[in-house]
């Protein structure tokens, strides 16, 4: 017996032998606690550093709220290198992280100059300061009310050089807030950086506006008003604020969703009965019915190549989300588990769907299905009034949630691992919308 | 004997005087020998005498000589009868000599012959007591021949016994060594046999050796290349949304110190999943060297495969 399995031991290391020349071992995944990172504030020159913005801060919260990197925060960081001849590697190895990221801030003649320096400790021998960075890049001529966009840039580079995924740092949000006015609610629509700094209104109302959902390209965002009390569907350009009206049927006008052509919208009408989807194309105004029945059919999103759109449906008694395709017009039931299943969207590979899910538990949660094995997933808990939104880069879910008597907007990782709350503005803050990647 | 010295006790007497007789018969002999050499001696023992002589008448002389002869012979007989008394007497006092001396002979026999009787009595006695001890010592003997024989019976069925359970015993270790010499022999067979087979396996035995070790280290180093392997597994950060299925292969040199040198012998294709393996690779050193110089030179370089997961 045992010579037996010398003997076949022999034969199989013989054949490992030929195969292989040297050994072999195969590993599959890992840990998924984050990349350990290092930021260092900039250095400031020709500026007080308290009047600009504090970009080495702004990219440690970048990164750290992405979910993908652990950062070391500040005030645990005893060395602060700018220059890379600086950089003591074997302190930086003692912290354990992988990677380390310095810069400087010059100010020249009223404008700005900023460097940094992506460097990898991890692979340095220690025997040479003056290792090759992993990413070194310099900025001439940036204004100070730049420096926070040009900070979100580097994220942008640091997240993408380090997570081969593209960062979502210098994308924007649109929501809608609303005040107590001294005649009333005032709605307005807003854009802000995706970290929720620099909110910007675009158009303000005394009526209710809703469903704000950004054209491909970044430039317009579309939504609905209720204005004089009449729905309609409008776009308005980002840049100058400018509205245009779309539709204003009978009835229901809402939901509007934008091909990734930038020349459709998809929208639910209720002028033939009840809701049902159509598209309208931007630049002939043609309308095209894509759904029938009595049920209520809403809250269409185009998959990411334009082909079919996913959509809330009752049709079989309990809101699910169904597909149909725009040419044929076949229907497809996707989800099953749950007897509420509302707002879909897919991510960007169109492989998995994103969703507002109440389960057999009764509660409602922000979940996400995998098309292919229909497996789920809930991500955060939330409420029927949360309307999840995807990033651009498929990473995270923005929602509108409520805290308190309060609306405010959180995020999460579409594998559940960071959550995060968006900086809390005044009034309620509703209906998230995130934006595509910045056109330029 | 008694009754012979009682028929002849006449004897006695006769022997005594005849013994007497013979004595005296001696004495005069001697006394006739001495008488005519003393004669002849005396004469010529005194010649002064013979040169006063003086010559005298033949018949004077004659009468003279007549007259000497004749005293002479009286003196002769005188002496003779002064010799007989004495004779007499002294043939008496023998004669009451022997007497004595025959009555102190008796005496002394018939002290000698009581003495003797006693003497056998005592020695008949001491015989039959002798005898009678013998007899005793002789039953006494007996008695302890016999006892002795008993014994000697019961030493030897004891022997005996002791003997068959001696034989017993020894059958039983006889059997058991044979048992045991035909499983020695048995396994010993089955051992040569497999060793035969081993060696037809291996064809050479030294080569069998060489195999085996050869085995051996590539067994002991491939564990510890899977132990660095998870080791490394537990450096690797698994970004979120990094394409599953993403695999790479890097190949890695380990030095005397356990640190390493990592080159990327095959891409995944995708830059961040090859950077985060060989981040995870770096992360691990120094690896800890196995202590079996000949599998420290084994593992002084091998291939890791490392493959994304779903995030």
């Amino acid at each position: 017996m045992h010579r037996k399995y010398l003997f076949i031991f022999l034969i199989i290391s013989l054949f490992v032998c030929k195969a292989q020349a040297a050994l072999y071992v195969e590993i599959k995944g890992g840990q998924g606690k984050g990349l350990p990172i290092a930021i260092v504030p900039f250095s400031v020159e020709g500026a007080d550093k308290h009047e600009i913005e504090d970009m080495g801060q702004i990219i440690r919260s970048d990164l750290e709220n992405s979910g993908q990197f652990t950062a070391v925060p500040f005030q645990q960081l005893r060395q602060s290198p700018n220059q890379m001849q600086a950089v003591q590697y074997p302190y930086w190895k003692t912290l354990g992280i992988e990677d380390l990221v310095i810069g400087r801030i010059q100010k020249v003649s009223g404008r700005f100059t900023v460097n940094f320096e992506l460097l990898d400790i991890i692979r340095h021998n220690g025997q040479s300061t003056a290792a090759k960075p992993l990413a070194a890049m310099q900025f001439d001529n940036i204004q100070a009310q730049d420096l926070r966009a040009l900070a979100h840039h580097i994220s942008d580079r640091i997240f993408e050089k380090l997570i081969g995924i593209k960062g979502i740092f210098s994308t924007r949000i649109a929501y809608v807030s609303v005040n107590e006015g001294s005649k009333g609610k005032i709605y307005t629509l807003e854009v802000a950086d995706a970290d929720g700094h620099n909110p910007k209104p675009l158009h303000r109302s005394s009526f209710p506006l809703m469903s704000p959902s950004w054209s491909p390209d970044g430039k317009k965002v579309a939504f609905v008003s209720f204005e004089n009390d009449r729905a309609s569907i409008n776009v308005v350009e980002v840049r100058t604020a400018q509205v245009q009206r779309i539709t204003q049927f009978p009835g229901i006008n809402g939901a509007p969703t934008w091909s990734p052509d930038n020349r459709t919208l998809a929208i639910v009408l209720s002028k033939d009965g009840s809701p049902k989807i159509y598209t309208i194309d931007l630049m002939s105004k043609q309308l095209t019915r894509l759904t029938d029945g009595t049920g209520i059919d809403t809250e269409p999103s185009f998959s990411p190549d334009g082909r079919s759109i996913v959509f809330t449906s009752n049709r079989g008694g309990k809101p699910q989300i169904y597909r149909v395709t725009l040419g044929g017009g076949k229907v497809e039931r996707l989800t099953f588990l749950g007897n509420y299943n509302a707002k879909p969207s897919l991510t960007p590979d169109g492989k998995r769907l994103v969703m507002l899910h109440r389960g057999e538990s009764g509660l409602f949660s922000i979940a996400v299905q995998t098309l292919s094995s229909g497996e789920l997933r809930t991500l955060t808990q939330a409420s029927l009034s949360d309307s999840p939104s995807l990033a651009p880069n498929g990473m995270m879910v923005l929602y509108g949630s409520e805290e308190g008597d309060r609306g405010v907007l959180g995020a999460v990782s579409l594998d559940g691992r960071v959550k995060i709350r968006l900086p809390s503005r005044e009034g309620n803050v509703q209906e998230p919308a995130w934006s595509p990647f910045a056109s330029s | 004997m008694k009754e012979w010295f009682e028929k002849y006790q006449y004897l006695k007497p006769f022997c005594a005087s005849l013994l007497l007789h013979i004595i005296l018969f001696g004495f005069f002999l001697l006394s006739v020998e001495n008488g005519s050499s003393t004669h002849a001696s005396s004469v010529l023992a005194n010649p002064g005498e013979i040169v006063h002589a003086v010559v005298v008448d033949e018949g004077q002389v004659q009468a003279e000589i007549s007259h000497l002869q004749q005293a002479e012979i009286q003196q002769k007989k005188a002496v003779e009868d002064k010799q007989k008394a004495l004779a007499d007497s002294l043939d008496k006092v023998k004669k009451e000599r022997a007497q004595e001396q025959a009555k102190l002979e008796q005496l002394k026999r018939d002290m000698a012959k009581a003495k003797q009787e006693e003497q056998n009595r005592l020695s008949e006695i001491q015989i039959a007591k002798e005898k009678e001890q013998k007899q005793l010592d002789d039953l006494k003997q007996a008695k302890e021949k016999e006892k002795n024989q008993l014994d000697a019976l019961d030493d030897q069925r004891q022997a005996e016994q002791v003997r068959v359970k001696q034989m017993r015993q020894e059958r039983e270790k006889e059997e058991k060594k044979k048992n045991e010499a035909a499983k020695n022999q048995l396994a010993a067979k089955h051992k040569a046999d497999e060793a035969k087979r081993a060696a037809g396996i291996a064809a050479r035995e030294g080569e069998k050796l060489a195999a085996e070790r050869q085995g051996f280290i590539v067994n002991e180093a491939q564990k510890v290349a899977d132990a660095w392997g998870d080791k490394i597994k537990r450096n690797k950060n698994q970004t979120f949304g990094l394409p599953s299925g993403l695999k790479c292969v890097l190949r890695i040199r380990v030095l005397p110190d356990g640190n390493i040198q990592v080159s990327l012998l095959k891409s995944s294709g995708n830059s961040v999943h090859d950077n985060l393996s060989i981040n995870a690779a770096y992360k691990s050193q120094p690896l800890e060297l196995p202590e079996d110089p000949a599998i420290r030179e084994r593992t002084k370089e091998f291939d890791i495969g490392i493959e994304s997961d779903e995030g």
